[in-house]
Order: structure tokens, then sequence, then C-alpha cells
């Protein structure tokens, strides 16, 4: 774990991030706060919070004896929330820094076309 | 209760070390003594070999590395002091029976056998010939037990108080005991002492006061350990 | 959540030395609890007075609501594991083992000889012919087979290399998961500990300095850089622990509150946000303290305890 942001949002966001790619299903079961703890090496008690932060959003629900599910429509739902997201994480610093360097928003397009085709 | 017999059970661990030692020990010094005096040839007056004392020395050393390297680290497994202390206690003492009881059938096969053969008398003590069994036992073992506590006091009362300690208690015991003689001398009672010792039982001798001694110490060791540090 | 150890004012000194002032704090249970210091700072003293082998010299320390100074009831709970533990000379490692197998209510054999084959210790090898790493090794498999319910480790892994110190956070962790306890953890290797920690008691000259959550101090103290005016302006409004200036551009590390909103104006401010890691933490809170108590040796001497 890096970054200055507490541990346990890391550990949702990691989830999270699953969820988005696929790589954890809607309705398929969630490692463990143990097991998370242990992957992560980090104390039990600060996985459990980044769990328990995702079934407070209804992001997972909890079966009783058995463990930790992906709700159905999280993975729609994570994804209109992150797309929100986007232009305050991603576009700002990007048009902070364009206009550091007086690129204008029409030259900004031009480039994100040219960088589109060179693919 | 049941701890203190848990904890007397960690004593045994690695027995060989401490209940064992004294006894290899002391066959190998049998074994030197007896190649001596079969070397010798006959052996007049039955002279006792008193080769004998080597295990009340090396259970004195044991007793004293009971309260060096055993209690701190029984300490660091949560045992208290007192669990420990009664437990060392009641280990010495068992231990003190059970070897007077092997130093005592030592003794009776070394009649038995005319002194192995050659005479030799390397258990038998001339002075304890022609008693009951039991004062022959009590004979054997109060030693150990008095030596025991000995080396359990003097151990704890280091750790507690350090060299200064033992230096002031060393001094403090000589200056008493001079004092004695010196007071016993200017009132004249060396004979009447004497006498008085003399007159003693051999039971007082080698049971009586030993045990009251013993008991003494034990106090003393118990009150020393309440407030040492591992 | 129920209070496992509760500090009261309690002071231990020495013929000339105060190792531990007017200490106070709580340790709840069932929790990983680390407890940081520089060398000197009272951590083994406290630990010592914790398990009863030292009593204070004034206040009142209690487990379980009661003293543990020779109190069997109390020590059946609690296993110590210090790094200068001395064994009996004669022992060998199988020895030790057996005596902790009789001692500890809660010893797990089998989970000893997983520990046992995992850090390759050889059974029969006198305890005192083991290296640093391998008589370290040794104390931490009796500290984590006891499962005590509260299990004290105070710099348990000198000479142990990565290899040894990462199986020891791993089966710290996975065993804690699956029998919780309260587990007090002393430890210079902050860095790769920091994140096992739930709670943070910081001593430094026999003080509490901090007694916090690990998570909170996480998001508590924050490294700033950018231009000095900006560095400035921000700092203005915090605890400044620390700066370092090169020209015009200035680092700072702050200590307050940054949440999403002062996140975004130090932003603004054209500043970077760094994280700090708890080791930095620590080496930063210590250091501030030591300057501002050389500065106040003087006159009066002011409480600082940081909550």
């Amino acid at each position: 774990m890096e970054d200055g942001r507490p541990i346990f949002l890391q550990i949702a966001e990691l989830i999270e991030n699953s969820i988005i790619d696929g790589t954890l299903a809607e309705e398929a079961q969630v490692p463990s706060t143990n097991e998370l703890a242990a992957f992560h090496r980090i104390n039990p008690a600060t996985a459990g919070k980044g769990v328990n932060q995702l079934v407070d959003e209804g992001t997972l629900y909890k079966k009783r004896g058995i463990g930790m599910f992906v709700a159905t429509g999280a993975r729609a739902k994570l994804r209109d929330r992150r797309r929100e997201d986007f232009a305050q994480q991603f576009l700002h610093p990007l048009l902070a820094e364009a206009n550091k360097l007086g690129i204008d928003a029409d030259e900004l397009k031009r480039m994100i076309d040219r960088w589109e085709q060179g693919r | 209760m049941n701890r203190v017999l848990t904890v007397t059970r960690v004593q045994l661990v690695g027995w060989q070390n401490t209940v064992g030692w004294p006894w290899l020990l002391l066959i190998m010094i049998f074994a030197v003594n007896y190649a001596v005096f079969l070397a010798i040839g006959d052996i007049e007056d039955n002279p006792t070999t008193g080769a004998l004392i080597s295990i009340y020395i090396v259970v004195f050393v044991t007793s004293i590395n009971w309260i060096t390297q055993l209690l701190p680290f029984s300490m660091a497994l949560s045992v208290i002091r007192r669990t420990f202390y009664l437990a060392t206690a009641l280990f010495l003492v068992v231990q003190s029976v059970v070897f007077g009881i092997l130093l005592f059938l030592c003794q009776l096969l070394e009649d038995a056998t005319d002194g192995w053969g050659i005479r030799l008398r390397f258990f038998g003590l001339n002075f304890i010939d022609q008693q009951n069994p039991l004062l022959q036992i009590a004979i054997y073992t109060m030693p150990f037990i008095l030596l025991g506590f000995l080396g359990i006091f003097v151990a704890v009362f280091y750790k507690r108080f350090g060299l200064t300690g033992m230096w002031l208690l060393s001094t403090g015991t000589l200056l008493v005991l001079a004092g004695l003689a010196v007071l016993i001398t200017w009132l004249d009672l060396w004979d009447g002492i004497g006498r008085w010792l003399t007159d003693q039982p051999m039971a007082a001798w080698f049971v009586g006061w030993p045990v009251l001694l013993a008991a003494l110490l034990a106090g003393a060791g118990y009150l020393t350990i309440r407030r040492v540090t591992p | 959540m129920s209070t496992v150890v509760s500090a009261q004012q309690v002071s231990k000194r020495f013929r000339d030395v105060t190792a531990l002032d007017d200490v106070s704090f709580t340790l709840e249970e069932n929790r990983i609890h680390g407890l940081l210091g520089r060398n000197g700072a009272g951590k083994t003293t406290l630990m010592q007075i914790m398990t009863g082998q030292l009593l204070a010299s004034s206040g009142r320390l209690t487990i379980d609501g009661r003293s543990p100074y020779e109190n069997e009831t109390v020590m059946s709970r609690v296993c110590f594991i210090k790094e200068s533990q001395t064994y009996p000379q004669y022992f060998k490692v199988r020895h030790a083992l057996e005596s902790a197998r009789l001692l500890f209510p809660g010893w797990d054999e089998d989970f000893a000889q997983a520990l046992l084959a995992d850090f390759r210790l050889p059974l029969n090898r006198q305890v005192r012919k083991l290296s640093r790493g391998m008589h370290s090794m040794l104390g931490i498999i009796i500290g984590l087979a006891s499962r005590a319910p509260l299990t004290l480790f105070d710099e348990p892994y000198l000479g142990l290399d990565a290899v040894a110190r990462h199986l020891f956070y791993d089966h710290l962790l996975t065993d804690y998961a699956e029998h919780p306890r309260t587990v007090v953890l002393s430890t210079h290797l902050i860095d790769e500990v920091g994140e096992l920690l739930e709670h943070v008691l910081l001593l430094d000259q026999g003080r509490v300095l901090l007694d916090t959550t690990a998570e909170d101090l996480r998001g508590q103290v924050v490294t700033v850089a950018g231009p000095g005016s900006a560095v400035d302006e921000l700092a203005a409004e915090y605890e400044e622990l620390h700066r370092e200036i090169l020209g015009r551009y200035a680092r700072a590390t702050l200590r307050g509150t940054f949440g999403t909103a002062e996140r975004a104006r130090a932003k603004a401010l054209g500043l970077d946000l760094e994280a700090v890691s708890l080791q930095d933490i620590v080496v930063r809170l210590t250091t501030a303290h030591a300057r501002s108590g050389d500065a106040t040796t003087t006159g009066t001497r002011k409480k600082e305890t940081l909550r």
C-alpha cells in the first residue's frame, strides 16, 4: 500500500477496480477480511473498515456465516460514479497543466485526436 | 497449587543436566577412588574417602543456578516469583529425600560387599553406623536441604541487593559471629556451651538444628524474592 | 471493545534516571498495538511493569482491572517476549519449547511445530550456541504459539533477515486473524510494521508523545512541497513539524486535518501533497519534541502530550 490516503480507502478502491474490470463478477464472493489483510500485510481491522464501507454503499452485501458478495448492479453503479469523478480527477489537472503551458482547449482537442489516430 | 506442580515439571526439563549431573560426577569420582584404592592394595582402618562431599557441593551450585538461570527464564514465561519459589522449595526437598535414600542404599550395598570387595568406604560414614535406617537417611538428606536453601537464599539476596548487599551481608554476619565469640569469652561460657553441644543427641545434631536453620533460610529467601527483578 | 491494559500516571524512577514520567494510556482488547520510540524512551521498562517484572514507583497499571505484580490469574494470560531473553545454560531449543508448552494454557503444539519448520530452527541445538537471528526466532515461536490473550513482543527480531521478518509478520497476521488477541509490538522497524498496527503509542523520554489509531495518524500528517510563499500560507494554519528549504522551493511536514477540502486548497496554491510514512511521522514528532523540550528547559516546562 502506498499513497497518502488512508489504507482502508485504498482497499475499498482495489475491490471496486476488480468489480469494474470484471475480475469480480456480480454475485461473486469477495475475499474475506482476513485474506485481504494477509495478502496486503495490513491489519485485519483496517481491511474490515474498507470492506464495510463498500457494504454501507451497497456495493457488497453480507451473507451471514458465509461471506461477502458483490451486489447485483454494483458494476454499473460504480462505473457511473467513476465517470462523474473522471472530470474532477483527470480533466481538471489536465486543463490546469495545459493552461500553464499556454495550450488552449482547441489545441488540446486536436492533440487528443492526433493521439487517437496515432495509436 | 496446580501451577506450583507445573513449575516443578519445568525444573525437570533437561533433567540430565540438573538431577543427573551430580550422580554422573559422583560415579566418576567413585571410579577414580576405586581405581586408586585398588592400586594401593590392602586398606587398613577402613578410612572414609571423603569424596562423597562432591555431590553436596554440586547440589549447592545447582541451587544457585536455579535462581540465577531458571528464575529469569521462568518469569519470562509468566511464572510469578511466589510460585517459582514454592516450586523450587518443593523440588529441593523431594530431590534431597530421593538423593538421601539413594546414598543410604549405596551405603547398604557397600556394607554388603565389604567395601566393594576392597574394603573401600566411599558412601559409609563412620559416625553413623549402628543407627536406625530412618535417621541414617535423614543424615544423608539434611545437608542437601540445608545447602540447597543456603544457595537459594544467597543467590536471591545477590539478585535483590547486588554486590553491595552481599558485602554488607557477609561482613555483618562475620561481625555478629565475632561479637558473639567475644561475648562468650567475656562471660566465660565456652565450657558450658561445649558441654551443652556434646550433650545434644545425634538426631538434634543432624536433623533438628539443620531443619531449623534451613527453615530460617527458606523463610528469608521467600521474603527476599518478592521484590526481585529477573 | 473492552480495555485490557490501563495505566494511570505511571512513573518509574531508577536511582538517577526517570525511565517513565507520568504515563497514562489504555490498550483495547484484541488489537495490535505498536509501542514506538527511540532507544531509552522507556518502552522496555513499560513492558516490564506491564508483566509484573518491575514495580512502578508511582501510579497504577492494571491488566483486566488488576495489578499484574505477583498475580497468577493475570500472568497466566500474558506472554512477554524480549530480545535479550536468557535461557538456562544447559537448555536446548526443545527444552525451551517444552517449558513453554507446560506453562502456557493456550499453547498450540502443532502451530509451534509448523513455525519451527518454517524458521528452520534446529531442535537439538543448545540455545546459547544459536546465532542472534535464531535466538530471536525461538522467542517469536514461543510468543506466537503461546496464544496468550495479551502477547508482548519487545524488539523481537534483532538479527533476523528480511525473509524471516516477513515470515513473522505473515504468521502474526494470519494467526491473529484466526485467534484474535491483544498484541503489543515494540520496534524500531516502524516502516515494516506500520500497516500491521491498529493503535500507536509513542514514547519519548519516558512520556507519552502520541496515543492514537494508526489510521488517524496517517491522515493527520502530510508533507507539502512547492513555492516557499505558498508553503508559508498553508503552514500558518497547521502545526509545523519540520521544514526544508531549497532556494525558493520549500517542503514542510504539517500536522492537522487534511480532508478533501484542505487537499483541494493545497492543490490550488500550487502545492504537492506527499504521504508521510509512519516512520517519518515518528521521527518528525520526536525531533520536534526534542527541540521544543530544549527550548523550554530554562523556562517552565510545558505539558505537551499531543493527542
